[in-house]
């Protein structure tokens, strides 16, 4: 189930808030986490009801390991290495089985067929989430969970399909405390508005630079330097208002049922550097291989050249569960370097707007590496963005906003009336999409615009702005796209 | 005021205002309604039709006629007031994409249930009679414009395509473009008639296959429409198989269905032998009908053809008779035989391999 859908919005969503606090309200706690984790595995199982098996079998599997390393310390090391290889190998299987094979048969000169086999959704965050979960358990973090409690965390379905991910230790207590079963305005509001930002951000600004991005690659062969910048800004524009609009939502869902969910996103674009970058985007993933990778690994205590090879790996596996693909490789590998390079501070930027901005175009060169289906792609975009080779095809790009009915209205009359101008007014429509995505960027994001509305308690005015995006969602919904982290 | 009330008012401004945002697109919608799903067009406005699959479910709850015609691309072109003209009725087009007998005839129950209809024209081509007899509306997205469930319209009412898009386009046709509302669904217009034209459409496959039976579709299908004509007997029903090109009925031969083509066509000569309300036509076999310069591609004719076609049903020439069939489908298998083994070089000059 998506949560820009109707389904979710006017059926699935009620319908649990109202069982979660109607069964809290009669003082059947219990009944309401099992009505939550049965309703979480609905939303997960309107997928595709095989995936249930999956996920079903990782949990209980993960959850007897967790118990098993609490109670046999002596051999806790064994278990714990059984229970993370279990969970790469299960997430080896659905996501890199076939990336294999085509290395196998580059390399080999074979010919072995591929399984085709449909990644099942939200495996990468579970997957991370429990092996997370185990690590805790073998340090001694963990507390002694029961069974409805570990399954009601992994499966708590505003997290559950494209994170923040999320640690036991943050959700789980949250369960248990007694404020968080009574119905509580102030958290609701917070929550409810956090979810109509996010879902704003995914539906009308994410999807129409989506829009853009995609047409410009399906012109690969025929685009040039002007239309590939254009392409990648736009698709780092498209990617953080997906994403991070996801994100948005996952913590306001929480909070509408009175939990508070980690931040995943800062800004990541007021950035100054890649360090700072990786601080500010997709934060609880660089939070989970900090912990749980990087320290593991030696961290930067044994030495600068290990402290970078440390990074390398980081920032290498990062990339490849990103997806597997060579292309996500490289991306990781990229930022991995650049990492190492803030690290040595060679040639320091003294200009903090000018590391700034050499940091969103590297930014925005990784992504386009990101994004591309393959390396011919890649080389394709990267060719057209750094070999000039003219700006002809720029209004041809710019000519696919024709199709949005947003500007269905202007493009059609002026077309009819000035149909000379027709190639300026995409052009400017372009400018001015481009120009409104920076002073977005630029200005206060939704965690802070959340606190902002709490802190004037509570204005009139930001109601009947939340309204007014919540109708231009509503209108938008027959336009439903996916996002785009659930295929990592 | 604490922060709770404050909190507390919040969310049921938010709530007030979100029903007022989401009702002004609605009102909006459910009033000029462009596929004319809850009425006919507003007095004084055309009736804009441009998407059949969208509109024709609409179109044949809420206008008003007393004819129908039926049929997929081929009839898309007619023009409604030569129906008028020729017949002395008031018809509207109900067509369905890539023909479907099922779907069709569940358009003409639709418009039996509120309409009396004295006469109906159904285009029976050779895709018609031998689709699926299954309904397939139910598998389409567009299906909450077909059915009469009301909780499903939401997608209709809140829609940013019909709100930014259809609601102009209607209020401009109907103010400062130009448009024909009895040439719903035309496509003629951007299209070049030709032998040319039609050429670049097709290209003959050089083997030929064995020849098949007439699938069982076909009698599914059959039955399906005569129990429909029997169903309304007060109504007057004018079926009439069009022309096709010379080289249609080549791919037909390639292909290895031309036996089944031309049973078919022996099978619909005397399937309505009972049915007095049934005036069958057949335009396939006409010389004049299958000029090239008629086409756009082998099928797809031009708009004067259709015309022609119901000039021709109007002075009852082209009528299907049972006890000339054999004959008159014998001269056009030979005819194609010879087309495919020495005509088709005027087409295809060089190419000898696509000789019989």
């Amino acid at each position: 189930m998506l949560f820009n859908s109707a389904i979710f919005l006017f059926v699935f969503l009620p319908v649990v808030l109202l069982g979660w606090y109607g069964l809290n309200h009669f003082g059947l706690n219990r009944t309401a986490l099992c009505f939550l984790s049965a309703a979480s595995l609905f939303f997960y199982g309107y997928f595709k009801p095989s995936y249930l098996i999956l996920i079903l079998g990782s949990i209980i599997i993960n959850f007897a390991l967790m118990k098993a390393i609490k109670r046999f310390r002596k051999a806790a090391g064994i278990l714990l290495f059984t229970g993370v290889s279990a969970n790469i190998i299960l997430i080896g299987i659905f996501k890199y089985l076939d990336f294999i094979i085509s290395i196998a048969n580059d390399t080999l000169h074979t010919d072995r067929p591929f399984f085709n086999i449909l990644l099942p959704l939200g495996i990468s965050f579970y997957t991370l989430q429990q092996i997370a979960g185990l690590t805790d358990a073998y340090r001694g973090n963990a507390k002694n969970y029961s069974f409805i409690e570990y399954l009601a965390f992994v499966t708590f379905f505003p997290q559950l399909v494209a994170g923040p991910i999320v640690l036991s230790d943050e959700l789980i207590p949250q369960f248990a405390d007694k404020n968080n079963r009574i119905f509580n305005y102030e958290k609701f509001t917070q929550g409810l508005s956090r979810f109509i930002i996010g879902l704003s951000k995914k539906m009308l600004i994410a999807d129409l630079f989506g829009h853009i991005v995609d047409f410009g690659f399906e012109k690969v062969y025929w685009i040039d330097t002007a239309s590939a910048w254009i392409v990648a800004v736009c698709y780092s524009i498209q990617l953080y208002f997906d994403f991070s609009g996801y994100s948005d939502m996952a913590c306001g869902l929480a909070g509408m049922f009175g939990f508070t969910l980690p931040e995943n996103f800062a800004s990541p674009y007021k950035a100054v550097s890649i360090d700072d970058f990786w601080k500010r985007w997709h934060m609880t993933l660089t939070r989970f291989f900090t912990r749980y990778l990087y320290i593991p690994l030696g961290g930067s205590r044994k030495g600068k050249l290990r402290t970078y090879l440390n990074i390398l790996i980081v920032f290498l596996v990062s990339g490849l569960w990103h997806g597997a693909a060579w292309t996500f490789v490289i991306w990781g590998a990229m930022h991995g370097i650049a990492m190492i390079w803030d690290r040595r501070s060679f040639l320091k930027i003294k200009y903090k707007w000018l590391s700034g901005f050499f940091t969103r175009v590297f930014v925005v060169v990784a992504f386009i590496i990101f994004r591309s289906d393959n390396i011919d792609f890649m080389l394709r975009m990267l060719k057209a963005m750094f070999i000039y080779n003219g700006v002809s095809f720029v209004p041809e790009l710019a000519s696919c906003l024709s199709d949005l009915p947003e500007f269905y209205i202007l493009t059609r009359a002026v077309e009819a009336l000035m149909p000379g101008m027709l190639n300026a007014v995409y052009l400017l429509l372009i400018t001015v999409l481009l120009a409104a995505a920076a002073v977005i960027l630029q200005g206060k994001n939704s965690a802070a615009i959340c606190t902002e509305i709490k802190e004037k308690n509570y204005p009139i005015a930001y109601a009947v702005y939340l309204a007014a995006l919540l109708g231009m969602v509503v209108i938008s919904l027959n336009q439903v796209s996916t996002f785009l982290y659930f295929n990592f | 005021m604490n922060t709770r009330d404050k909190s507390k008012k919040f969310i049921i401004l938010l709530s007030i205002c979100t029903v007022c945002f989401l009702a002004m697109p609605a009102f909006i919608v459910a009033l000029f309604d462009p596929f004319y799903h809850y009425h006919a067009p507003l007095p004084g406005m055309k009736a804009v039709l441009e998407e059949r699959d969208y509109e024709v479910a609409g179109t044949l709850d809420h206008f008003d006629y007393d004819a129908v015609l039926l049929g997929d691309s081929l009839v898309e072109n007619t023009n409604t007031a030569v129906l008028s003209e020729y017949f002395d009725v008031t018809a509207v087009k109900a067509i369905r994409a890539g023909g479907s007998n099922a779907d069709i005839l569940f358009y003409l129950d639709r418009a039996y249930e509120k309409h009396d209809l004295k006469k109906v024209f159904y285009c029976i081509d050779k895709a018609v009679l031998v689709a699926d007899t299954k309904v397939t509306f139910p598998k389409n997205d567009y299906y909450y414009l077909v059915d009469r469930n009301p909780i499903n319209d939401w997608k209709y009412l809140w829609n940013k395509d019909v709100l930014l898009k259809k609601i102009p386009l209607q209020l401009a046709y109907n103010t400062v473009l130009d448009y024909n509302e009895n040439e719903a669904y035309a496509w003629y217009s951007t299209k070049t008639f030709s032998k040319e034209a039609m050429m670049t459409h097709y290209e003959p496959e050089s083997d030929f296959k064995e020849q098949q039976p007439v699938p069982d579709t076909f009698y599914e299908n059959l039955a399906l429409l005569k129990s429909e004509i029997t169903a309304h007997p007060e109504t007057e029903f004018y079926l009439f198989y069009p022309p096709v090109s010379m080289l249609w009925w080549d791919s037909e031969l390639r292909a290895g269905n031309l036996d089944a083509d031309l049973d078919i066509i022996r099978e619909l000569s005397t399937a309505f032998e009972d049915c007095p309300n049934v005036k069958l036509y057949g335009f396939y076999n006409s010389d004049e009908y299958t000029q090239p310069d008629n086409y756009m591609d082998v099928v797809h004719f031009s708009p004067e053809i259709n015309h022609e076609m119901y000039d021709d049903m109007k002075n009852d020439r082209y009528r299907m008779q049972a006890d000339t069939i054999d004959e008159e489908l014998y001269e056009l298998r030979e005819k194609v035989l010879a087309f495919s083994s020495e005509e088709i070089t005027g087409y295809y000059p060089d190419a000898t391999a696509y000789l019989q």
